[in-house]
């Protein structure tokens, strides 16, 4: 069994309201008694409860509410403490007599947390952690809450209350980890859907390119696509066919062909040697095969005619003498012709008589030369249309004979035939030199074709064709590496969908299975505190006919809160028909039946303003339940209850057991947040040590929040001990007139016992009362600082007020002798002793 | 490997066992639901737990519980190496 541990102190310094610099708020609790600490509102109660709460847990559930940007963090130390620092300092003692344990806390003003321990603990904040149960720390927001909110909220807080806050957390995180729609996102569900579409979409483009890519290559239609390693080969088989191609192609497959490099080679032949020269090989084919035109019979026929005119020519020629005798002639004939000569027959040179005509002789020589002149023109038109003139032309001018320009003979041969002194010898040679060229033709064309026969077989047939044919094979290749790219993609994207899906399928079912035992688990413990929060809620409530009835849901953590019985009516709802302090009544009998089950760490359960919406009879009732049934050890498996409240009346209760056996009661006073807070337990004698100690130091500002809290202290136990009554509105009167108020309350008091002759008070002490202390005490602090005028009196007058408050506690006491030695007690009332 | 179908043991935690036991339990007995899951929950049991603290749950950490998940199913998927490594 584990030790389990009481709470015996508790010292808080610079936490929330409580400033207490240098003088921490100390309050001692008993392990055996019932603890009550009254205060009333904004004396530091909660901040009591906030400094468990962090110690406890870290933090404080009203500042983690607060937004980010109201800064929550700095609201945990006191605003007014000078170091900005807080520390709470907690005692524990266990149950099994094993060490004591202190644990300390401080927050420095950075806001970090420190826990050590005074006492040596090896793992303070471990230790702290074993206190985090449901039912050690609670507060009517708790109580409330429980019956107001869902019931799968309702079930959730329950299952911590149990003991079962890790199952109910366990299950939580179950449900949100198998939560569908945040499943899908974190496990990116539809992303993969979505990336398995875009894949199938992608693969299904890549078959429509791979089917027209196909058939154009092979001329076929692609039709099983679970073939599609065959159709690569067929692929690369069609365009290995082509003798270009071909070392590309060859023992090679489809996704080893470098398409880029085959397409650079193509380029390269279209506009390379072989390409160039089969277009020579065509060119010169054609142009020798142009040369066929020419009749070459023809042609020597027409050299043959040329040569005879050649010769008539000659002939003629020789018939004249030469062009000087010409000219003689054409002189003779314009003088013969223009008159100058008319002797016919008479050389008009020498004058010599001739046996003919002059005229005639000089027009038959004339007549001679004109003959060799046309002689000569004849031959000069006749090479001028001749055939063989052309035949020369085409054949000097075809590339493929190679006839250098400078060998040609064409050019000489026309000014030759011009000048008409074409020479027989000239026409031989012109004739072989025809005929060479002539010649050369067929040899030259057997060689042309045969080169274009062999670039023909080499070269393919349409390059272009071919191109579009290795374009269609890039395409295959590309369109089957993206399809299967994608089929792969869409594969793997797939499987990842599936295992997801498959994990979905599994969480769910986890969380099922988990959520089964735990609600198993839950509706075993609800089982066995059945019976003890039934009897509670019947004895706080006092009533038979209303039997509330906890509800666990089969399937979910709901928990259902119903009458089982309603004055004779069943299984109606609690919510619906009870009021809030059987609300809350029920609520703490839950929680405080569940805390008794429990046998965690924490053997404490605080519980904070719990009863504020009970009547008295129903905060009597629960404290007597707590005080006589569950504190220990009038319980031995009983818990140490501590309970904070401001509420007056039960305030009433605490003070008549203060002090009794079994229970020990605190009440705070003190001016928060920037003054201290103390306890009576503490004692007035410390405080008034304080003040004293600073008004002998003149630090009368510092004094005077601790002179007021005192004189409230003193007046306020006057009023307690002697039983005087206090207006309705005491309380809920402005308290910063507290002192005042005290003072008309007591000095009314005691005037109304005196009118009655009931005063039990000596005639000594009503007058000091009447004359010395209350005008002092209203001189020279009441009419000065409750009016909040003028500036601060001084030290001697302050320490003057303070004997003064604790004469006028003396009025209210007597000696007591009559049991032996003489003893001074409080007058039990005004009018007894 | 799996057996989604399957329905397991039906589980009842023990109270006389702490929550840690009783989660052992609980993961041992997921592993006749699908023992590659079971093991995949198991390693990352930790992150899990973080998602709800006290009541609270944190979003955050269920995306990193999640994101473990995620990674682990990953895992799950790659061949073993021939060496027998993973």
């Amino acid at each position: 069994m584990m030790s389990r541990y009481f709470l015996t102190r508790l010292a808080v310094e610079g936490f929330r309201g409580v400033n207490n610099e240098n003088d921490p708020l100390d309050i001692g609790f008993e392990p055996n008694s019932v603890n009550s600490v009254f205060a009333v509102n904004g004396i530091g109660k909660s901040s009591i409860f906030e400094a468990l709460c962090y110690a406890i847990h870290g933090a404080i559930p009203k500042l983690q509410s607060l937004q980010a940007q109201e800064r929550p963090q700095d609201y945990y130390c006191n605003r007014f403490h000078s170091k900005n620092t807080a520390s709470i300092a907690l005692e524990f003692q266990s149950d099994d007599g094993t060490a004591p344990i202190s644990i300390r806390i401080n927050r420095d003003a950075g806001g970090n947390r420190t826990v050590t321990s005074p006492s040596g603990h090896s793992d303070p904040e471990a230790f702290l952690a074993t206190l985090k149960e449901a039912f050690a720390l609670l507060d009517y927001r708790t109580f409330a809450r429980f019956i107001e909110e869902s019931p799968l909220e309702r079930g959730r807080t329950f299952s911590a209350l149990l003991g079962l806050a890790d199952y109910s957390d366990c299950r939580q995180a179950l449900q949100s980890a198998s939560d569908s729609r945040t499943l899908n996102t974190d496990l990116e569900i539809k992303v993969l859907t979505t990336a398995i579409g875009a894949a199938q979409q992608a693969a299904q483009q890549a078959l429509v390119t791979l089917r027209s890519s196909y058939e154009n290559v092979t001329g076929k239609p692609l039709e099983d696509i679970v073939k599609l390693d065959e159709c690569a080969d067929e692929v690369t088989a069609a365009l290995g066919n082509v003798e270009l191609l071909k070392a590309h192609f060859v023992g090679k497959a489809l996704n080893d062909i470098d398409f880029g490099k085959i397409k650079t080679a193509i380029k390269t032949a279209e506009a390379g040697e072989k390409r160039r020269e089969l277009e020579k090989a065509v060119e010169s084919i054609a142009a020798l095969e142009a040369l066929v035109v020419h009749d070459l019979a023809a042609v020597a026929d027409e050299q043959h005619k040329i040569g005879a005119l050649i010769d008539d020519r000659d002939r003629l020629l020789a018939l004249t003498r030469g062009d000087l005798f010409k000219r003689l002639y054409e002189s003779a004939r314009e003088v013969i012709s223009k008159g100058a000569w008319t002797e016919d027959e008479k050389c008009p040179l020498c004058d010599s008589n001739l046996s003919s005509s002059i005229r005639g002789h000089v027009d038959e020589q004339l007549a001679q030369y004109a003959e060799a002149a046309a002689k000569i023109s004849e031959i000069k038109d006749m090479w001028q249309a001749s055939a063989w003139k052309k035949c020369l032309s085409a054949h000097e001018a075809a590339a493929p004979l190679a006839v250098e320009p400078q060998a040609r003979q064409l050019a000489a041969m026309d000014a030759d035939f011009a000048l008409g002194d074409i020479s027989r010898d000239d026409l031989a040679a012109a004739v072989t030199w025809t005929f060479g060229l002539t010649g050369k033709v067929a040899g030259v064309l057997m060689t042309a074709q045969g080169r274009k026969e062999a670039l023909e077989k080499e070269l393919p047939p349409s390059l272009v064709q071919l191109t579009e044919q290795v374009e269609y094979g890039r395409q295959f290749k590309d369109a089957l590496k993206l399809y299967r790219n994608n089929q792969q993609e869409e594969s793997a994207q797939q499987s990842r969908l599936d295992v997801r899906e498959r994990w979905k399928t599994f969480i769910s079912k986890a969380t099922t299975v988990f959520a089964e035992a735990e609600a198993a688990l839950s509706k075993a413990r609800i089982k066995g505190i059945d019976a003890e929060y039934k009897s509670m809620f019947r004895e706080i409530m006092q009533v038979g006919d209303v039997v509330p009835d906890l509800q666990r849901a089969d399937d979910r953590e709901d928990l259902h809160v119903q009458l089982s019985d309603f004055h004779g009516q069943h299984r109606l709802s609690a919510r619906a028909l009870l009021s809030e302090s059987y609300r809350n009544a029920l609520a703490i009998s839950v929680f405080l039946a569940a805390a008794l089950k429990h046998s965690g760490a924490p053997r404490f359960v605080v519980l904070d303003d719990v009863t504020s919406s009970f009547d008295a009879g129903h905060q009597y009732f629960l404290m007597e339940l707590i005080r006589t049934k569950l504190q220990q050890p009038q319980n031995t498996d009983g818990l140490q209850f501590i309970i904070l409240s401001h509420d007056g009346l039960l305030e009433k209760y605490f003070d008549r057991l203060g002090g009794t056996t079994g229970w020990h009661h605190n009440k705070l006073q003190g001016s928060p947040p920037m003054g201290a807070i103390l306890h009576q337990a503490q004692g007035a004698d410390r405080l008034k040590t304080t003040i004293a100690s600073l008004l002998s130091a003149g630090q009368v500002s510092q004094a005077e929040p601790l002179i007021r809290q005192y004189l409230e202290y003193k007046l306020q136990q006057i009023i307690r001990r002697v039983d005087i009554p206090v207006p309705i509105d005491f309380a809920i009167k402005d308290t910063s007139r507290m002192v005042s108020n005290c003072l008309d309350a007591i000095t009314s008091a005691v005037e109304l016992h005196r009118k009655a002759g009931t005063l039990v008070l000596d005639s000594q002490q009503v007058q000091d009362i009447d004359t010395a202390h209350v005008p002092a005490i209203v001189g020279n602090w009441v009419s000065h600082y409750e009016t909040g005028s003028g500036s601060s009196l001084s030290a001697p007058v302050l320490s003057g007020v303070i004997k003064s408050i604790d004469f006028l506690a003396e009025c209210f006491k007597y000696d007591d002798g009559s049991v032996g030695a003489t003893v001074r007690k409080w007058y039990r009332s005004l009018s007894k002793r | 490997m799996t057996d989604q179908d399957a329905q397991p043991t039906s589980l009842r935690f023990d109270e006389a066992k702490s929550f840690s036991d009783n989660c052992r339990t609980f993961l041992a007995s997921l592993e006749k639901v699908d023992a590659d899951m079971a093991i995949i929950l198991r390693d990352n049991w930790a992150a899990l737990i973080a998602v709800v603290r006290e009541g609270e749950r944190d979003s955050k950490a269920r995306g990193e519980f999640n994101s473990k998940v995620a990674s682990a199913l990953d895992s799950l998927l790659k061949p073993a190496r021939p060496n027998g490594g993973a």
